[in-house]
């Protein structure tokens, strides 16, 4: 696990409250929704949300795009540091 | 024994019989409120509260009140800014102990007083109890003596012949409508004797069922659920031939347990002081009507009462989901349990559903916390089975079995975020939901100490603590290779602690002897911890024991306070 995937792990376990899941145990790859992490689409609001405010990225309208990016951990950690070098 | 009707309980005709257990007779009863109905019209009092715990006490004041014409205010329930509301709306208080020291005692002394004659107005609302409104709080449900007697008449109908000349034990308070029905009206309008005092505790009624023939227990599933297997079960069964139950729902496995230790399976009671009783159920899932009442379903699916109960031409629309059902209907739960997420509107009573009628759960309450973003938690009674896959897998495999059941059963939104898994689901004394208690639980994190209730100092630098050792407890969490036991480093750990917090042990620990570890302490079992120092603070003796089987014991050691300074 990268360093970024291990933060946005943390950080994602943190915004939500998912105080069941930790950290050390997530897999990268691990699927957000419809998956080990069992997240929804507030959730995925609320992620955005932290990209935002962490990162300063802002999440395009391309819904094909998006659903790509927030795949997993891992996706989600390539788009944040394509954005951060863009 | 011959019925009497309420209203006529004070005509000198009828043949004298027992009211209390303790030997107080119908015409005491008679005397008494002839006394305090002439001390009554004397000062002109036409409205009067009652505080007593005392249910003969209580008997005395509505007799008393109603032969001198007042209305009486059942005031013991009430928080004390209700009562302080009350107090501009009523003549005087009735009572004893310390809640109003203003309160005059029902039974006097009062000066002797000739008997009354008249037959009591069946017709005029004289009695006042109270309901929670729509903001919480309390809304006056007058109450004619009509419909008292009908309602308690409808109960002789159905269960007076499996009661016979049981007496009636109690722990539920009679100063609330369910109370005062089951534990005082029905029993004096029947002959059967009453306890007057409220049984807190199930060691208390249990003795006290044990010097019975018979016995009708009025109770509620808050005390029911609390009735463990440590308690002398046997002294009881047999003896009690009516176990009634209402205020909430009664978790089936507890149902079953009671049968299994009585003999008598609960009589659930589905009610509100504004309808009185409505319907009764026993084995089946199902709720029958009491005789007299009759419900439909009203435009939102929820129970239409019209009610013997009611004053003529009343009719309730309750909060409570049904489906009719041959001879009766099936509760679907509240409607007005509803947390809206993102704008979604939830049922809690839903989730709450999905999550009890798994096999691991005996217990569940869910509502919002306030994470972010805002989303359910729950709070999970897990059974012994549910334990056993706890101890076996582990926290999280049994909170992810969890959600998964609900996710299956209603929106994403709605499965639980937080998961408590407690002894208990907390709840009031008459087994309702303690929102702020729940939310209170769903808002700490994950406890390291056990919820201690109750301490006890017996002598000078003794304490004995009762422990609810929670599942949640820090220490069980994670993956055990054999079943998880409170390890014996943490009970140690513990009983320094409360040592320090109780005794002002303050020395540095040095060491132990004597230890023993007998039984183990598992998630969810309830221990009673004895801590007991020497004057010098060198040695604090040990002990946990689990009902009367004995834990662990053991010395442990500490160095001279004076020592610890440097």
């Amino acid at each position: 696990m990268s360093d970024l995937e291990a933060e946005l792990t943390r950080l994602i376990i943190e915004t939500l409250g998912l105080e069941d899941l930790r950290a050390s145990d997530m897999d990268p790859a691990a699927l957000l929704f419809d998956g080990d992490w069992g997240l929804d689409s507030v959730d995925a609001l609320e992620i955005g949300l932290l990209l935002q405010n962490r990162y300063r990225i802002q999440i395009g309208d391309d819904k094909a795009q998006n659903r790509a990016h927030f795949e997993s951990v891992r996706t989600l950690a390539a788009f944040v540091a394509a954005q951060r070098t863009a | 024994m011959s019925w009497i009707p309420l209203a006529r309980l004070l005509e000198p005709g009828w043949d004298n019989r027992p009211v209390t257990l303790d030997g107080l007779d119908l015409r005491a009863l008679q005397d008494a409120a002839a006394r305090l109905a002439a001390e009554l019209r004397r000062r002109g009092w036409t409205r009067v509260a009652v505080v007593t715990d005392d249910a003969w006490r209580l008997a005395v004041a509505l007799w008393g009140g109603w032969s001198a014409g007042a209305v009486v205010y059942l005031a013991g329930t009430l928080g004390s800014d209700s009562a302080a509301r009350l107090a501009d709306q009523v003549d005087g208080w009735l009572g004893e102990g310390t809640a109003r020291p203003d309160a005059l005692d029902p039974i006097g002394p009062w000066p002797e007083a000739p008997a009354a004659n008249e037959p009591l107005d069946t017709a005029r609302p004289c009695l006042i109890v109270w309901t929670s409104g729509s903001t919480g709080a309390p809304v006056a449900v007058p109450k004619s003596l009509a419909q008292l007697e009908t309602e308690v008449a409808a109960q002789e109908v159905v269960f007076g012949a499996r009661l016979g000349q049981a007496a009636v034990l109690g722990t539920v308070s009679a100063q609330h409508l369910y109370g005062l029905l089951f534990r005082l009206l029905w029993p004096l309008a029947a002959g059967r004797p009453l306890d007057r005092a409220q049984c807190s505790f199930p060691e208390d009624l249990i003795a006290k069922t044990g010097r019975l023939d018979g016995a009708l227990w009025v109770t509620s599933p808050a005390i029911l659920r609390r009735m463990g297997d440590g308690l002398a079960w046997s002294n009881a069964m047999g003896r009690v031939v009516m176990v009634s139950s209402s205020g909430g729902p009664l978790p089936a496995d507890t149902a079953t347990r009671i049968h299994a230790r009585l003999g008598v399976r609960p009589t659930e009671i589905f009610g509100s002081s504004e309808t009185g009783g409505v319907a009764w159920r026993d084995v089946d899932a199902w709720w029958r009507p009491l005789p007299g009442v009759d419900v439909t379903v009203n435009a939102d699916g929820c129970a239409r009462v019209r009610s013997d109960f009611l004053p003529p031409g009343e009719v309730v629309d309750t909060a409570d989901a049904i489906t009719l059902v041959d001879g009766g209907f099936l509760l679907q739960g509240r409607q007005d349990r509803i947390a809206k997420i993102e704008e979604k509107r939830v049922s809690l009573v839903a989730v709450e559903a999905a999550l009890t009628e798994h096999a691991w759960v005996s217990d569940a309450a869910v509502q919002l916390v306030p994470v972010a973003p805002s989303r359910l938690g729950a709070v999970v009674v897990l059974n012994d089975q549910g334990l056993r896959a706890f101890l076996e897998q582990g926290r999280k495999a049994v909170t992810d079995v969890l959600r998964a059941t609900v996710r299956a059963r209603v929106e994403t939104i709605a499965v639980p975020r937080r998961f408590r898994l407690r002894a208990e689901v907390p709840r009031n004394s008459q087994g309702k939901l303690d929102g702020p208690a729940i939310a209170a639980v769903l808002a700490a994190p994950l406890p390291v100490m056990p919820t201690v209730t109750q301490t006890t100092s017996s002598a000078d630098g003794q304490v004995t603590l009762r422990l609810v050792v929670e599942p949640d407890l820090a220490c069980f969490q994670g993956h055990f290779p054999t079943l998880p036991i409170l390890p014996g480093v943490v009970q140690i750990d513990w009983a320094v602690r409360y040592a320090r917090e109780h005794l002002g042990l303050n020395g540095r620990f040095s060491g132990m002897e004597n230890i023993k570890f007998a039984q183990m302490i598992r998630p969810g079992d309830t221990v009673e911890l004895t801590l007991e120092r020497d004057p010098d603070g060198r040695r604090l003796g040990f002990r946990y024991a689990c009902g009367v089987a004995e834990v662990s014991r053991g010395r442990l050691l500490f160095l001279d306070p004076a020592d610890a300074v440097t």
